[in-house]
């Protein structure tokens, strides 16, 4: 038995188009897939199993610099892509649990899924605000 | 026989919040269950970017999976490591 997510849904506007979407790394088919499956595992949306990875959107209060220092400051890596972006290829973005945390939903749990999901996204940078290198 | 691989106690996705707001693994997916337990310190997230984390709670709903609940600690485990030997609280 899975938990719906609605209840962890938050009430406010949908986010603009051009509001920026941070996901932080690794940034691989591989993963996205595996926390696809976490999130499936335990949440469902709309009655349904939920296929979802999360991300973190810049939206008021969260410049991206705010998202890599305090939300992402464990990930070495991290790339960018827009709302309208992962619209225009078809994922809804829910706005779930705190801000500025969203679940990108997709199609399937698939490595292809995966794969188009990130060709979304630009090019893999680096997280200045790392807390160490190693 | 040591090995250089890291080795995740429980993996999870940092970014990723569950129902308390902070991120969550499923406890199938610990490389020993029975280390997890409320107030367990763990290495979570990744072979890639590990991190520390104190088992905050384990939850389930109806039939449905053992979730775990985690309190990410702030820094490099590393750093702790680092502050351990300096200490001498760790000899090795």
């Amino acid at each position: 038995m899975t938990q719906p997510i609605e209840p962890l849904i938050r009430d406010e506007p949908t986010p603009a188009d051009a509001i920026i979407v941070v996901r932080g790394g690794p940034l691989t088919a591989q993963k996205i897939v595996v926390h696809a499956v976490r999130q499936r595992s335990v949440f469902s949306y709309r009655g349904e199993p939920m296929i979802a990875i999360s991300v973190d959107l810049a939206i008021d209060g969260w410049p991206v610099e705010r998202i890599l220092r305090e939300r992402l400051w464990s990930r070495s890596t991290y790339a960018t892509s827009t709302v309208v972006a992962l619209r225009s290829a078809g994922h809804e973005l829910v706005a779930t649990a705190m801000a500025p945390h969203f679940s990108v939903v997709l199609s399937e749990a698939s490595e292809a899924a995966a794969v188009a999901l990130l060709g979304q996204f630009g090019p893999t940078l680096v997280n200045e605000f790392k807390r160490r290198r190693r | 026989m040591t090995s250089n691989t890291i080795e995740i106690d429980i993996p999870c996705d940092p970014q990723q919040l569950g129902e308390l707001d902070m991120p969550f693994a499923m406890l199938s997916e610990a490389r020993d269950p029975s280390r997890i337990a409320v107030g367990a310190i763990v290495i979570t997230a990744d072979e890639d970017d590990p991190v520390f984390a104190r088992v905050h709670a384990i939850t389930s709903h109806g039939t449905g999976p053992q979730v775990v609940h985690l309190e990410l600690l702030p820094g490099d485990p590393l750093d702790y490591a680092e502050a351990l030997r300096r200490s001498h609280l760790l000899r090795t």
